[in-house]
C-alpha cells in the first residue's frame, strides 16, 4: 500500500529527495526586491510641474502671417489677494481672471497666443503659479514669465 | 529581509536630500520622472533666502554663471534635460525674480516650476 511505504522512509531519506536547488529563497527575495521598488515608486513618484517659458527681448515671432494674440497680466499685492490686471485693465481675483482671460482669446487657437505673466515684488509666488495655472487649464501653452 | 528592506526605503528618502517644503499648490501641469537640474529656493534659518543649485548652496549673483557653464549638458537649442524651480510657496516673487532673470541671462528658454498637485 502506498502510504505504508511513504511513511517508512526516514526523515533524512525524505529531505534526499528534494530535487536541485531549493526554490524558496529566491521567491523570498524576488519578493523584497518587488516590495522594495514598489515602495520607492510610491513614495518618490513623478514629479509634478508647471512647464513655463522665459521670453527675451529679442525672441519675437518670425510669422507675420498669423501673429499671435500677445496678452499681458499682471498681478499687484492687495490687502484681499492679489488682484489681476490684463493688459493694463484691472479684472479682479483670479476667479475673475479667467473669464476676462477667456473674453480676450475668444475665437483665436490656444496655440496662438502669448501670455506674460508680470508680478509686483510683493505678490505672492503661489499666486503666480496659479494664475499660469489657470492659463494652462485654458490651453494656453505659451505663458511666460517675465518682471 | 525587513532590515533590509527598512534600510534600503530610508536610504531612497534620505538620498533626496532636502527639507521638506511647502511647494505652490496647482491645479495644472505635468509630470515628468526627470529632475534635471535642480534650483530650490527656500527660506534661511535667519528670515534670508538660501538659493541652491543641485543642492549646492550659492550666491544669486554666481547662479547665471553656473547655469551659463552647466548649459553644454543641458543643450538649449531645444532645452533637452529640464530646469526646475522648486521654491517655497510663501515667498514673495520679488523674492524669485532675481532667480528667474538669472535663468534667462543664462540662455534658458524654458523654465519647470515644480509645484504640489491639487484637485481643482
Amino acid at each position: 500500500m502506498q502510504t505504508t511505504r511513504f511513511r517508512s522512509r526516514s526523515a533524512r531519506a525524505l529531505a534526499d529527495m528534494h530535487y536541485g536547488p531549493n526554490m524558496t529563497p529566491m521567491v523570498d527575495v524576488v519578493m523584497v526586491i518587488l516590495v522594495f521598488f514598489m515602495a520607492s515608486a510610491a513614495i518618490l513618484g513623478p514629479e509634478w510641474f508647471v512647464p513655463t517659458r522665459l521670453p527675451r527681448e529679442s525672441a519675437r515671432a518670425a510669422d507675420e502671417s498669423n501673429p499671435p494674440l500677445r496678452v499681458a497680466l499682471g498681478l499687484r499685492a492687495d490687502d484681499a489677494g492679489s488682484r489681476v490686471t490684463l493688459d493694463g485693465r484691472e479684472v479682479g481675483g483670479l476667479a475673475d481672471a479667467e473669464a476676462a482671460l477667456r473674453g480676450v482669446t475668444q475665437g483665436r487657437e490656444t496655440g496662438n497666443v502669448v501670455i506674460l505673466i508680470s508680478a509686483d515684488a510683493r505678490v505672492a509666488y503661489e499666486d503666480v503659479v496659479r494664475l499660469h495655472a489657470l492659463c494652462l487649464r485654458l490651453g494656453f501653452t505659451k505663458v511666460g514669465l517675465t518682471e | 529581509m525587513v532590515l533590509i528592506v527598512f534600510y534600503l526605503i530610508v536610504g531612497n528618502l534620505a538620498a533626496q536630500r532636502e527639507l521638506p517644503m511647502p511647494l505652490p499648490r496647482s491645479d495644472a501641469g505635468a509630470t515628468s520622472s526627470e529632475r534635471g537640474v535642480v534650483i530650490g529656493v527656500r527660506r534661511d534659518d535667519i528670515g534670508g533666502l538660501r538659493v541652491t543649485l543641485d543642492d549646492q548652496d550659492i550666491p544669486v549673483a554666481d547662479l547665471a554663471g553656473r547655469l551659463r557653464a552647466a548649459l553644454p549638458e543641458l543643450d538649449v537649442g531645444e532645452q533637452t534635460r529640464a530646469v526646475s524651480l522648486r521654491a517655497d510657496r510663501t515667498l514673495a516673487y520679488g523674492d524669485l525674480l532675481p532667480v528667474v532673470q538669472a535663468c534667462r541671462e543664462a540662455g534658458l528658454s524654458s523654465l519647470h516650476l515644480v509645484a504640489a498637485k491639487e484637485e481643482r
